[in-house]
Order: structure tokens, then C-alpha cells, then sequence
């Protein structure tokens, strides 16, 4: 590898570290909320609605209970959501650094996305956990995610990228990010299974592309089977299209940041 | 070596609207203007100017924080800068912590900055405080931790804005040891600050800023005295009657005893007087008590146009027994050889009844706190800075076959 390019890494993973401890700096529990967190969110759904026989997920070929299959589908649209949402203030909280030293603006919003990577590997392994002492053992199809988890890091990469840069640019992007959440949260099937979605409807679900990631994820941690491929197809296409927009807004806008932001 | 060339750079910023709108922005401004030169390796230049002419563009340009709009900035080596009190540090993290990011950011791996975590713990003069958070660190001491973390990341040039005239004294007085210990390492300094006097003790060259252009570059005192004659003619000279920068509280004379007339060198009531470094000074203060006033005491002071106290005495400090004061009378301040060296200063001449009480509340017999302006010349022989004082020099040869011995006197 390049020196320059392993600089670059280098510096990333700096820059997560610093992020995972900066969240928490003084605190007692510090570092280890990282785990606490998504640990607490993981075990809190699955008590909640794992413990209630009143709480059914889907039709005849549901496999496992509401709270698997909704923590299975959270996982990935967690990575997405917090790294999208943090990373799209990334430029702007860094400000103070981008204004003094020169270092790859991408790196920041890529930081974010590293630590909430993090914290998803942590969640993946508290539920691995949990449903292997519940007997639920989906076996090799855990190998799957070696496909989509790229997938929806493409996705969060390239939507954290052009959350930041649009920040940069203009400071409401970030709230507004923040507000699409919401409605792109329920047109994505994480407490719903798809098949419940009106006709009428189903379009819109269909063109998310976080559908195929969320779906994939359950079928693979939960119902033990392979995704389809041509779902996820199209949320590769769309996550390598946002990527490609987020680094030519990094490039364009990348050596003007001190200037816009400061 | 040329350690820095800046070549042909300008710089223009987009004025952003006062509401925030999508369309672009037409209005601009630009910072810089054709700024051109070269900086060898191990020199210092400082520069200066007044606000806004583009001394902190230039510097950030340098850091490669910001990219020129035209021209090119070449540099050599590793570019370690403080742009800002804050040095780019992390509020929520720790200064050891801090130093860490920073170290790292300039390419510095684990080992080598642990390496050097003690130095710079040690020079910035904060082992008690390395391990609190940031936000718990005062504006002096970010400043100081910035830039003892910068002068030990082993800078090729080192690109200081303001910071070393920042802090307490004995830390400028540190940083400025380490600027120049940095210097004879062969390190490249480019420093900009308003403390002018900081930057003749650093800096070999200096150059002067004004609305982004080059106007002078040169010896620190050729740039420093174009600099002070542009303040002066744009309207920076000092004005009769103008309120002191600092040092005297308004006041509110009682009119027991009131100066009628202050002569300054023979001239009375003059707006301006002048006199010449090393020449005598006489100022008299007349006056009139309404009542009887025992134990007034007159004071006099100067203060340069930047509000710097640069000399005062009383008949206090004189040992001088006033008495009672009744009816008219004359005091008179005779300074043989008055030492102060060329420029501009307020005279503030006032009657007191007491040196410190009275001085704190403003509570004077009457005070006149810039009576007169009195222009200073002085020739070259009479030194820098802001004092003359009768000096000689003399170099003693080996083997003894010259003595070269020059010698100013007080005598003009």
C-alpha cells in the first residue's frame, strides 16, 4: 500500500477511535456504552416483544418471533440511520480541525461511519449470541452478510457523504436529513414484513433501497435463507451512484470547507 | 534551500448574503493581491498589518487550509501551523488525548508521540490539567497547549497567527525562546501578529499587509516604520483630547484645586508639543485652590498611542513636600535628559489627593487625561524600542591592536 494511502487509513482509524471515545469522554462507563447501547437496545426489543405470544411477525413462512425479526432488520437500518445522520454534521463539528490542519475532508464523515460500523459488528454479535442460546442457528447463511453488509455500508458511505457535503454547503441539509428518517424508516419493512404493504404502496417500498438490505439481513440471521439477488442489485446500483455523487462533492467541495465553514 | 514561494497568489472569498439563500452569491472580496515571495529554509518572516489585510488568509493559504484563487504556494518539508487559539483541538477530548489527534494529524505514529508526550506536556507547563477535557481549559491555556504541541512535531515551517503574543508573559517570553531555538534547528517561521515588538526579536524580515497587497517587505525597522507612518496617515496618529486606550478611569475633578495652564518646553497649553530624546523636558503645571488643600500631590504620565503606560511620576515618588496648597501657584516637572524615544504620547497631567486611592475611583482635584501630544524624535544613535538611555559600546580586539568604541550620549 502507498505510504500516502496507508496515512490515510491510519488517520481513519484515528479518527473513529476518537469519535467512539469523544461521545463519551468523562463518563463512567466511557468507552464500553459503545456495547452497553446496542446491547440494551437488542435485549430490551427482544424481551419486550420475544416474551409476549400476542406479538406475530408475518404470514406462514415467518421463522422466529416480532422481536428477532425486528431487531434483525433494526441492525442495518441503525448503521444507516446514525451514520448518515451524524456524519451529515460532520464537516460542520469538525470545523475547528478542517480550519487549522489539512486533512482529506472525507475522512470525517468516513470516521462516523466507522464507529457506527462499530457498534453494529457489537449488535450483530450480542444477537448472534442471543439466538444461538435460543436455539435459533441459521447456520452458514450468517456468511451471507459478507455480501450485503458491504451493501449497506455502500449505502451509508454514500449517503454520508452527500448529507455532509450538502451540509457544507448548506446548513438546513443536516436537519433535514434528520427529518426524512422518519418517513424513510416506515417505507422500509424493519417493523413490518413486507408482505403486509398495500399494492398501492408497495412501489415505494420497492424503490428503497434499503428494502433489499433490511429483508436480506432477516433472511439471513433469522429465516436461514438466501436473499434474492435482484433486490439487492438495485441497492448496490444506488448506493454506487450516491457514492460516486459524495466524492465528487468531496472533491469539489472538500478544499473550500475551511473557507465555507469557517 | 527555499523552505517557502509563494508565487503571484491571490485570494478572493465570496461575501455570503445576510439571508441565507441557494442562489450564489455575486459579491466578493479579495484578501489577497498578487502576494509574492520566498522564504529561505531556517529564516523567519513576520508579517504585519492592520485588521483585515490578509495576514491570516496568507497564513491559512500557507497551511493548506485554504487554496489560493490564483498563484501557487510552494512548501518543503512538514507544515505545522496554529491559525487559531484553539489549534484545532477536540473540546470533549483530553490534552493528552488532544496531542495524541494533533500528532497523528501531522503524520506522527504512536511510538514517536509518546516519545514526545512529556516535552510538550512539560513546555506547555499543564501536567496538572493533561488529562481534563478541553472545555474545562482556559482560551491561555489552548494556546499554550497548541503551541508547545507544535513546536515539538519537528516543523519544517512553522506557521504561527497570533498566538505568540497570547498567554501570560512568562509563556511569550517561552514561546519566543522556542521560536528561536526552533530557528537555529533550521526550522522556517512564519509568524503574524500585531505585537510588533515580539516580532523584531523572531523575525529577520518583516513584511507589511495592507488590503491584501504587498506594501513594504524588508528589516524590521524599515517595515515597522513604513507601517507606523501608513497608521499615521490614515488617521491612526493620535488626536488631541482622543480618550486613552487604557490605564485612567473618566473623572470628576472637585474643583478644590483646578490646573489653569500647563506649559510644556516654554509653550502653554499647547495641543502639541515636541521635544527630542536626550534633550531636557519641562512641564509646568499651573494652578488654583479654591479652599485650602493639604497634601495634593501632582502627577504626570505618558502613554504611547496604543495605551501603553510608558512613564509617570508624582511628587510623591519625588519625596516632594507639597504642603497645603492655597491660592495660585506653579509645579514644575524638570526631566534633564527625557528618555523616551521616537513617536507619539499623551501627556495626562492631573492633581491628586492621594498616589493610589483616589487613582483607582477617578477621584482627582482635577486631571486633564491627554492634555497635550508630544512628538518625540530621536536620532538613530538613540536605539529601538520605546526607552534611550546614554550607552556606550566598546570591542576589546584580540590580539589588543584596535579598541572600537562608539558612544551615545544623552546630549543630541
Amino acid at each position: 500500500m502507498p505510504s500516502r494511502a496507508r496515512r490515510t487509513m491510519r488517520l481513519l482509524r484515528h479518527l473513529a477511535w476518537w469519535d467512539l471515545v469523544a461521545q463519551y469522554f468523562g463518563s463512567w462507563v466511557g468507552l464500553l456504552w459503545n456495547v452497553v447501547l446496542p446491547g440494551l437496545v437488542i435485549v430490551v426489543y427482544l424481551a419486550v416483544f420475544e416474551l409476549s405470544p400476542r406479538f406475530r411477525f408475518g404470514g406462514w413462512e415467518a421463522v422466529g418471533g416480532y422481536g428477532v425479526n425486528l431487531v434483525a432488520a433494526l441492525l442495518p437500518w441503525l448503521l444507516f440511520q446514525e451514520g448518515v445522520s451524524r456524519a451529515a454534521n460532520s464537516f460542520v463539528d469538525q470545523r475547528h480541525l478542517l480550519s487549522q490542519i489539512p486533512v482529506p475532508a472525507a475522512l470525517f464523515p468516513l470516521a462516523n461511519v466507522s464507529s457506527s460500523l462499530l457498534r453494529h459488528g457489537v449488535g450483530l454479535v450480542i444477537l448472534g449470541v442471543i439466538l444461538m442460546g435460543a436455539g435459533v442457528n441459521t447456520g452458514v447463511h450468517w456468511f451471507g452478510l459478507l455480501l450485503v453488509l458491504p451493501i449497506a455500508l455502500l449505502l451509508t458511505i454514500g449517503g454520508a457523504l452527500v448529507a455532509a457535503c450538502l451540509t457544507a454547503l448548506h446548513r438546513d441539509v443536516a436537519p433535514t436529513v434528520g427529518a426524512a428518517m422518519l418517513p424513510l424508516f416506515f417505507t422500509t419493512p424493519v417493523i413490518y414484513p413486507p408482505h403486509v404493504v398495500p399494492e398501492a404502496l408497495r412501489v415505494v417500498m420497492d424503490l428503497n433501497p434499503l428494502t433489499p438490505v433490511v429483508t436480506a439481513y432477516r433472511d439471513l440471521l433469522v429465516t436461514g435463507r438466501w436473499p434474492l439477488p435482484g433486490g439487492l442489485v438495485w441497492s448496490t446500483a444506488v448506493g454506487l451512484v450516491t457514492l460516486g455523487i459524495g466524492l465528487v462533492l468531496v472533491k469539489r467541495i472538500g478544499p473550500e470547507l475551511a473557507e465555507r465553514l469557517g | 534551500m527555499t523552505a517557502l514561494a509563494v508565487r503571484g497568489l491571490w485570494k478572493r472569498f465570496r461575501l455570503r448574503p445576510e439571508k441565507a439563500t441557494l442562489r450564489r452569491s455575486n459579491a466578493e472580496h479579495w484578501a489577497l493581491r498578487n502576494v509574492d515571495f520566498t522564504l529561505p529554509s531556517g529564516g523567519a518572516l513576520g508579517i504585519i498589518g492592520a485588521n483585515g489585510s490578509g495576514k491570516s488568509t496568507l497564513l491559512q493559504i500557507v497551511a493548506g487550509v485554504l487554496k489560493p484563487t490564483i498563484g501557487t504556494v510552494d512548501t518543503a518539508g512538514r507544515v505545522v501551523a496554529i491559525l487559531n487559539p484553539t489549534a484545532g483541538f477536540h473540546p470533549d477530548l483530553s490534552g493528552r488525548a488532544n496531542v495524541r489527534m494533533l500528532a497523528t494529524l501531522h503524520g506522527f505514529d504512536r511510538k514517536r508521540i509518546e516519545s514526545k508526550m512529556d516535552a510538550v506536556v512539560e513546555f506547555s507547563g499543564l501536567d496538572a490539567y493533561i488529562d481534563q477535557p478541553l472545555r474545562t481549559y482556559s482560551a491561555g491555556m489552548m494556546i499554550r497547549l497548541g503551541f508547545s504541541t507544535a513546536a515539538h512535531l519537528e516543523p519544517d515551517l512553522l506557521v504561527v497567527d497570533e498566538v505568540l503574543s497570547a498567554g501570560d508573559l512568562a509563556f511569550q517570553r517561552r514561546s519566543a525562546g522556542m521560536a528561536r531555538q526552533l530557528r537555529s534547528e533550521g526550522c522556517t517561521l512564519l509568524v503574524s501578529t500585531h505585537a510588533l515588538g515580539d516580532l523584531a526579536t523572531i523575525c529577520d524580515r518583516l513584511m507589511l499587509l495592507e488590503r491584501g497587497e504587498m506594501r513594504a517587505e524588508g528589516s524590521a525597522e524599515e517595515v515597522v516604520a513604513t507601517y507606523m507612518q501608513r497608521v499615521d496617515a490614515e488617521g491612526g496618529a493620535i488626536q488631541p483630547g482622543a480618550p486613552l486606550v487604557a490605564g485612567l478611569r473618566p473623572t470628576a475633578p472637585t474643583n478644590q484645586v483646578r490646573i489653569t495652564n500647563i506649559t510644556i518646553n516654554g509653550q502653554p497649553n499647547p495641543d502639541r508639543a515636541g521635544t527630542t530624546c536626550g534633550a531636557p523636558l519641562e512641564i509646568l503645571i499651573e494652578y488654583e485652590a479654591s479652599e485650602p488643600v493639604d497634601d495634593a500631590i501632582f502627577r504626570v504620565q505618558f502613554f504611547r498611542n496604543d495605551g501603553l503606560f510608558v512613564h509617570g511620576h508624582n511628587t510623591v515618588r519625588a519625596g516632594v513636600e507639597v504642603g497645603v496648597l492655597e491660592g495660585r501657584g506653579v509645579a514644575r516637572l524638570h526631566y534633564p535628559d527625557f528618555g523616551l524615544l521616537a513617536g507619539d504620547y499623551y501627556v495626562s497631567v492631573g492633581i491628586w489627593p492621594d498616589e493610589y486611592r483616589s487613582y483607582t475611583t477617578g477621584e482627582a482635584y482635577d486631571h486633564r487625561p491627554s492634555a497635550c501630544i508630544l512628538h518625540v524624535d530621536a536620532p538613530r544613535s538613540a536605539g529601538a524600542g520605546v526607552a534611550g538611555f546614554p550607552c556606550s559600546w566598546s570591542i576589546d580586539k584580540e590580539p589588543a591592536s584596535v579598541r572600537s568604541t562608539a558612544v551615545y550620549t544623552a546630549e543630541p
